[in-house]
């Protein structure tokens, strides 16, 4: 009923669209077209896109604003018997589906004058879930951006700044906030912090490009609170080159408890429609592991992480995009053999006593460490797209793997998106999460989802 | 008498027939001038350093239009930027190709990836090859040359397999050097488009030149792609506009 009710929403969403975009016109008009007569005013249309605004005699030029609003509905079916359900829903264990629906609007301006640029992007969000309502706002980026030469820029606030060649997973991301798997290409909340860019650029020899990008990120009681660990001012840089043609990019984060991360990638085309990329990091993580007894412990290490991909493109305009990423700080079978006999035991103590405190502490230990995206050693990452198949325009399919390679599960998505006008994109995926007990894909507490959006850009 | 008035006649006529067949010939033989045309042609086209907006609309076989406006700088032979103003879900998607290198650049993203140069940036009938396109004379060879007409028909070959036209058949007007046609065939030698170069218009001093190109294509029926030039201006930009850590910041190029 409620998939109805939000596809019954999209269908709306583009009746109400569509009329703005797409009148109705006849053969004859097409044929028409083509006369070289056009009715319309390029020149003034610019006018408008130049400044957004009427006010450009107070000062005020070059204010533009953009959004998006989304509706989504994301419907679960509930694996009963995986340890990762009963952990979630050991209070409701005959619950069969899941469901969210999620209201989205962001909102982004930008205010450019001379050298100076502002921008901000705030991001609100309602959603329903268990019957229940509940609503969110951030501000996803706010920062001003200083740039008095084609050279060189300074920025301050909040940003993103990502960093990394790979797909699905970017291991010298210092900057920025692990990647949802599940849609790489989603917008994400920034950090506040201080960076710049300075960049040369030589006409001859094999080196064509140099940029240096240093950054300064505090950590403090109001400020990126979430970021790694208890460090209180981060310092590092990225030096990207253009050499034979080739991405290459060296980097670095540093605080002052001394534990400082090093990275480095690069991106080449192989051919013209082949891509080839890598990221590879060495990195200082604290995590818990289980004893024996059910207690757990933090270790603390360095380990290298590291993704290899390519980007494929055949003559049937499908492409392919295939990585393979190496967790150093993932855990092991074994590890995880831990964490699930954890909720087991866990588990067996609610039955028995009534208690959920153990149940609370695996949840807890879940959502920081071990129910998270990529938490394992070895992964591997295929999408497969094709462009507009059947000659239906502005239609993209893709069917999409991630497989655990340790324990041998996976998740399959099949993602359809649509633009039917102009401005609104239309998603249908579906998904199935495949694995034996105790593996990663296995235990999650869905065996399968249908997630459908509508999104508005204006 | 062997010399007769006669013979003399049937001399000339027979040095007059061979003379005129191979002037005649002659043109299919020129190859190295269609080269001299084609950077003529590109010279009149393009100056070497511009900016410059485009709208592409797609009209489809209902009617609909699908609309991107789009601004353009170029330097050189081998760099070239655009960035897409409209419509609001594709603003700020932005590309730069060095040669064969090219990347793409999307906000959400939040940092440029690099791609395969012959990957479609979005969706519909025109591809990166319309809309990032090189010189002409960077990626194909005239294999041959004919006159009609006042014509010139350019036959011309790609020089790598690296883009998206193996072979162009350009019609050039002899006058303007500026084309008219230009039909572009896959390595099958399938017609994939065909260009339509129209309104020929003074967008300022030296620069006189087709402002729409329309295309059409044998693949999609009744579909029709126009692109309308605007403001095309030369302007110089130092080379670090070309570059991937400018692509975010191509927006502040424009005045």
């Amino acid at each position: 009923m409620r998939l109805f009710i939000v596809l019954l929403n999209l269908v709306f969403v583009c009746a109400f669209v569509s009329p703005a975009s797409s009148a109705s016109k006849t053969e004859a008009d097409i044929e028409s077209a083509p006369t070289g007569d056009y009715d319309f005013d390029l020149d003034a249309e610019l006018d408008g896109l130049s400044a957004d605004n009427a006010d450009s005699e107070q000062g005020l030029k070059h204010l533009t604003f953009n959004a998006e609003a989304a509706l989504s509905e994301n419907i679960v079916l509930l694996r009963q018997s995986s340890r990762l359900f009963k952990q979630r829903y050991y209070d409701n264990p005959d619950q069969e589906f899941a469901t969210e629906f999620d209201a989205n609007l962001k909102l982004m301006a930008e205010y450019k004058k001379e050298v100076l640029t502002s921008y901000a992007r705030l991001d609100f969000e309602g959603t329903k879930k268990a019957n229940e309502w509940s609503s969110d706002g951030t501000v996803d980026e706010a920062y001003v951006l200083l740039q008095p030469d084609y050279t060189w820029s300074i920025g301050a606030g909040k940003k993103v700044l990502r960093w990394g060649r790979g797909y699905f997973a970017n291991p010298v991301a210092f900057f920025s906030r692990p990647k949802n798997v599940n849609d790489p290409e989603a917008m994400e909340e920034g950090y506040v912090l201080l960076y710049g860019d300075y960049i040369k650029s030589y006409t001859e020899g094999p080196l064509q490009t140099v940029t240096l990008t240093p950054v300064i990120l505090p950590v403090t009681e109001k400020f990126n609170q979430d970021f790694l660990t208890s460090r209180s001012l981060n310092y590092g840089a990225k030096l990207y080159l253009l050499l034979y043609d080739t991405d290459i990019d060296l980097m670095f984060i540093a605080d002052k408890e001394g534990k400082p991360a090093y990275g480095a990638d690069f991106a080449y085309n192989l051919t013209s429609n082949l891509e080839i990329h890598g990221e590879i990091a060495r990195t200082f993580d604290l995590k818990p592991y289980f004893n024996d007894d059910n207690t757990f412990n933090y270790d603390e290490q360095y380990a290298f992480s590291y993704l290899l991909g390519l980007r494929y493109l055949n003559t049937h305009d499908t492409t392919f995009i295939l990585e393979y990423y190496h967790n150093g700080h993932g855990y092991e079978n074994e590890d995880m053999e831990d964490y699930y006999e954890f909720i087991d035991s866990a588990y067996e103590d609610y039955q028995n006593s009534g208690t959920d405190l153990k149940l609370k502490k695996s949840t807890f230990l879940g959502k920081e460490y071990f129910n998270q995206s990529l938490v394992m050693q070895d992964y591997a990452y295929v999408k497969i797209t094709q462009k507009e198949p059947f000659d239906i325009l502005y239609f993209n399919p893709s069917f999409i793997v991630l497989a655990n390679l340790d324990d041998y599960s996976t998740n399959i998505g099949l993602e359809f998106l649509y633009t039917p006008v102009a401005n609104l994109d239309l998603k249908v995926k579906f998904s199935v999460n495949q694995g034996d007990k105790k593996t990663e894909f296995g235990e999650k507490a869905g065996s399968g989802s249908l997630y459908v959006e509508a999104k508005y850009y204006f | 008498m062997f010399i007769s008035k006669k013979n003399i006649c049937l001399f000339f006529w027979v040095i007059g027939f061979v003379i005129t067949s191979v002037s005649v010939s002659v043109p299919y033989v020129y190859a190295g001038q269609g080269d001299v045309i084609l950077q003529q042609v590109d010279k009149n086209l393009f100056p070497d350093s511009y900016e410059l907006y485009r709208k592409l609309i797609n009209i489809e076989p209902d009617g609909s239009k699908r609309e991107f406006i789009f601004y353009t700088v170029r330097k050189g032979r081998a760099k070239i930027a655009s960035l897409f103003l409209a419509p609001a879900s594709e603003k700020g998607r932005a590309t730069l190709r060095l040669g064969d290198n090219m990347w793409l650049y999307i906000p959400n993203v939040g940092r440029p990836i690099r791609i395969t140069s012959l990957q479609s940036v979005t969706g519909g009938i025109f591809n990166n090859a319309d809309i990032m396109r090189l010189d002409f004379s960077v990626e194909y060879n005239c294999a041959r040359m004919e006159e009609k007409n006042r014509k010139y028909i350019l036959d011309l070959k790609a020089k790598t397999d690296s883009v998206a036209y193996d072979r162009l058949l350009m019609v050039v007007d002899k006058k303007t050097i500026l084309p008219e046609e230009i039909k572009c065939f896959a390595a099958s030698g399938m017609l994939i488009k065909t260009l339509h170069f129209k309104n020929i218009k003074e967008f300022g001093p030296g620069i006189v030149r087709p402002a729409i190109i329309e295309t059409d294509s044998p693949l999609h029926k009744g579909y029709k792609s126009i692109m309308i030039f605007a403001r095309l201006k030369k302007r110089n930009f130092p080379d670090e506009v070309f570059t991937f850590s400018f692509m975010s910041r191509l927006n502040s190029l424009r005045k």
